[in-house]
């Protein structure tokens, strides 16, 4: 008796410490990059850090402005590319695909996030930024090239295709298998009832999707539209490859760029202390952001 | 009208005398307006004319399959103008799969078909080629659950409005009020017509759904054991507005609960494993059914 | 002539669209399959898997790295996944309708969403820097922390699927909480904890980001986990990024490779939950 209750015991103490595990992890990372970040903190300040184009080797000067911005616009365009062809790929599956075909297809798009990220970074490298820079840049640069104000940020520039609008675009691959299954999800809660008493009244498929599914679901679609953003924040084999990892200004879309795990992935294993330091402390604003984005994201998703 | 006179006439033999003491002659009445504007007094001649009992619809030789799987068998019933047939029947009897045949329900699903006819003023509504848009606008569906759409009541009214292009304000308005009175519900919503519908009782809700449905006017409306999922309150409430609906649209209400079915409605058919086992004037069904099935079903023996 | 042509017209414009978008999503799938096969298959040999690395004249094979990639794989799983089950256990179990269970599936959902490269920093940190060289630990611990939240969330919801009055009549025949947990309830939702594991795999298979800074690279077969240890991931992401065509050959073979490895333990995963054990 005495040994199960022990035996019993024990098992709980195990389940403790398997949980305990997820504690230790998340505490850790974000108490390692804040004292890791220490020298960068102490040397170039938050604000300063944020606000700061610099990233010069010789003078350890090193500024968050260039990477940070790098990071949100790659994820807002891939949002941006990815979004509409995932919301019809879940209307598509929701609404009108076959049932027979129905589990393939989706099987198909969940593949293609299965899909490991350093397989797409080399497809992008050799497939997508060649393709780009031959046959899209130079018709995006006539029909915008030459407008006022805008112009020069559709101006191509010859780097081998590797540039801000490829990196985005990979990554919008990346995400769309993600916005897609997690749309399908929301749209398939809304009750067969409801949908069916749109229909009742006359209305077509397209108006049942925007009278009933879009409003019911929508709280849960853009949770998880907020949370691939989140995904495409931090993904770093995809982005690596394709966007140049050039620190200069950003004088057109088509100019190589650099995010946060872009710099991270060329640079750690080569920073000195400063520069590592400097890492740590764009990986702890990557951490944070992702904090932020998760926490958004949830919220929508309960509320739905 | 003498069209629809001679249909009349065609469709007397076909059911046992009911037509001797039509449910509508004494709400036609009621309806009539004073008779004080020479121009309300046509209309209300209009209105005894219109309202003259006649088969509104009528199920020919209907049957219904999912897949191979024949669930509807040979089904005839008229359903009279301005009156409430309700259809009854143990789970499984085919009744809702019935009712859906009425609005095309079953269009949004694969791998099923009909068979036979349902002729709505002598058109097929089951023809491959009908505008089902049009016809389920004509034909209101209210089911077992509340289905308010997640906007605000009045917007909610307004969406059949909206899909049959009628926009001026003024007049959505006022078609807007017309149905949530028909309703019941214009003095419980009033001051809340721009809140979420979804803040309503479920018996509110309900009523939302029914007074969306007519807000487009409908023919007919159907009613999927409507008040199933409804506190008594609720569901007499709703009883007392179909009655009343009684002089504007005709109902087909499918239902678990024979004592509603008793209680409101004019017609009552029985159905069994797909079939149709006796139709015929509710007062007979539930006191002098023809089939001996029809009594024991009533009686509450199997079902 | 129907009156509402304008709206059937809309409704089939917008659906046409979204069938498009469909069909767009599995042709961009198939392409990237088919780039990778073409690629893949023309430089694809057995030497690949069987010979060490050779310089880039051309020749040789990343038999080091494969190994190199299977065995921190291994040995993550076999640190993360009983790590993830017991957290899961803990949360659907013993903290079942208790604020601590909720506290701990927020911490989950962020360990889940953190990018891996953090995660490859902050294993670098504590393992990498402190014992003055990159090791083959390291790259298997992140790897496992990658693991263990992924895990613990399929077995916390698989769990959770179990009814409840089922421990209950095992708890009424006198067994202790743990045989119940062991005997009953883990049975019960053996496929679905089996599905999330075997997806848990599939998912470090792939990574890169978690490696670079951990487990580095290694020319030289090495399975001694206290050194550099080669995988293949980190090999392709650094032969794609040479300058020597047989090295993009060789990365194009091994990216073959690691993606047919990835999506047949993502189909098996699939398959598993129907699985009855």
């Amino acid at each position: 008796m005495r040994a199960k209750k022990a035996a019993n015991f024990f098992f709980f103490l195990l389940t403790c410490l398997g949980a305990g595990s997820l504690v230790f992890l998340t505490a850790g990372i974000l108490v390692t990059l804040v004292v890791e970040s220490q020298p960068g903190m102490e040397r170039f300040g938050f604000i300063q850090f944020i606000l700061s184009r610099d990233w010069n080797y010789a003078q350890e000067a090193f500024g968050a402005l260039r990477p940070l911005t790098g990071t949100i616009l790659a994820a807002v365009f891939a949002v941006i590319l990815a979004t509409p062809v995932a919301i019809g790929v879940a209307v598509f599956l929701t609404e009108l695909c076959p049932a027979k075909i129905k589990g393939a297809i989706a099987l198909a798009i969940e593949l293609l996030a299965a899909i490991p990220s350093v397989i797409y970074g080399l497809w992008g490298l050799f497939v997508l930024a060649p393709f780009l820079e031959k046959y899209f840049q130079p018709i995006v640069g006539k029909i915008f090239g030459g407008l006022p104000w805008i112009g020069p940020y559709f101006q191509t520039q010859m780097a081998g295709g590797l540039n801000l609008v490829t990196a985005a675009m990979v990554l919008g691959v990346m995400i769309l298998p993600f916005i897609a299954s997690l749309a399908r999800e929301g749209f398939a809660q809304v009750p067969e009832a409801l949908k069916e008493s749109a229909y009742g009244l006359g209305a077509t498929c397209w108006e049942t999707i925007v009278a009933v599914v879009w409003p019911t679901s929508q709280k849960a679609v853009l949770g998880g539209i907020i949370m691939a953003s989140g995904r495409a924040l931090g993904e770093t084999m995809a982005v690596a490859y394709v966007i140049g990892n050039r620190h200069g200004a950003l004088e057109s879309l088509f100019s190589p760029y650099v995010t946060i795990t872009s710099v991270i992935a060329n640079e750690f294993n080569e920073a000195g202390p400063i520069q590592m330091s400097a890492l740590f402390y764009l990986t702890l604003a990557l951490f944070l952001a992702n904090l932020i984005v998760l926490t958004v994201a949830k919220r929508l998703m309960r509320k739905s | 009208m003498t069209e629809k006179g001679a249909r009349e006439e065609q469709a007397r033999p076909n059911t046992n005398g009911e037509m001797d003491n039509p449910p509508t002659a004494g709400e036609t009445k009621a309806l009539a307006p004073k008779p004080e504007t020479p121009n309300l007094l046509q209309s209300a001649k209009d209105a005894e004319v219109a309202n003259a009992p006649y088969e509104l619809l009528r199920v020919d030789k209907l049957g219904f399959y999912f897949g191979e799987n024949k669930v509807l068998k040979d089904i005839e019933l008229p359903i009279w103008r301005n009156s409430i047939t309700s259809l009854i029947g143990p789970s499984g009897c085919g009744k809702t799969t019935l009712l859906r045949c009425f609005n095309r329900m079953h269009d949004l699903y694969p791998n099923n078909h009909y068979e036979g006819q349902i002729l709505m003023e002598g058109r097929n509504i089951l023809d491959k080629n009908e505008d089902l848009i049009w016809l389920r606008s004509r034909l209101g569906m209210v089911f077992q659950k509340p289905t308010p759409f997640p906007m605000s009541v009045y917007d909610n009214i307004a969406y059949g409005l909206k899909l049959k292009k009628i926009t001026n304000k003024p007049r959505v308005r006022e078609l807007v009020e017309k149905a949530l009175r028909q309703a019941n519900l214009w003095d419980e919503v009033k001051d809340r017509l721009k809140e979420n519908a979804l803040g309503l009782s479920g018996g509110q809700q309900q009523r939302l759904s029914i007074a969306r449905s007519l807000a487009v006017s409908p023919a007919v409306l159907l009613f999927d054991e409507a008040t199933s999922a409804l506190d008594p309150i609720s569901s007499a409430k709703i009883e007392e507005m179909m009655v009343e609906l009684k002089k504007e649209v005709t109902m087909v209400v499918v239902t678990h609960n024979m004592q509603q079915a008793a209680r409101v409605s004019d017609y009552t058919a029985l159905m069994w494993l797909g079939s149709l086992v006796e139709y015929g004037e509710t007062t007979e069904i539930f006191t002098r059914p023809k089939m001996k099935m029809t009594e024991r079903y009533v009686a509450g023996h199997f079902g | 002539m129907k009156p509402h042509m304008g709206r059937i017209w809309r409704n089939r414009l917008a659906l046409t669209l979204a069938t498009c978008s469909a069909l767009l999503g599995l042709a961009l799938l198939f392409i990237i399959l088919y780039d990778i096969i073409r690629h893949g298959l023309s430089s694809l040999n057995l030497e690949l898997l069987t010979e060490d690395p050779a310089g880039p004249m051309g020749g040789g094979g990343l038999k080091g790295a494969f190994l190199g990639q299977g065995l921190l794989t291994l040995v993550a799983t076999l640190v993360g996944a009983p790590l993830g089950v017991l957290a899961g256990t803990y949360i659907a179990e013993y903290g079942r309708d208790k604020k601590i269970s909720k506290a701990f599936i927020s911490l989950c959902d962020l360990a889940m969403s953190l990018p891996s490269i953090v995660v490859g920093i902050f294993v670098y940190s504590l393992l990498v820097k402190p014992f003055g060289g990159f090791n083959g630990w390291a790259g298997a611990a992140a790897l496992a922390i990658i693991m263990i939240p992924l895990v613990t969330r399929t077995t916390e919801t698989m769990l959770a699927m179990v009814p409840w009055t089922l421990r209950e009549a095992a708890l009424a025949l006198g067994s202790s909480y743990s045989q119940v947990i062991i005997k009953i309830v883990y049975r019960k939702a053996a496929s679905g904890i089996l599905t999330g594991i075997l997806l848990a795999i599939a998912r470090v298979a792939g990574e890169t980001a978690p490696l670079m800074f951990t487990s580095f690279n290694n020319n030289h077969f090495e399975l001694a986990l206290g050194k550099p240890v080669a995988s293949v991931t980190v090999t392709v992401f650094q032969y794609a990024g040479s300058p020597y065509e047989t090295w993009i050959d060789q990365a194009w073979a091994a990216a073959l490779v690691v993606t047919v490895v990835v999506l047949l333990l993502n189909i098996l995963g699939r398959l598993a939950v129907k699985w009855r054990f």
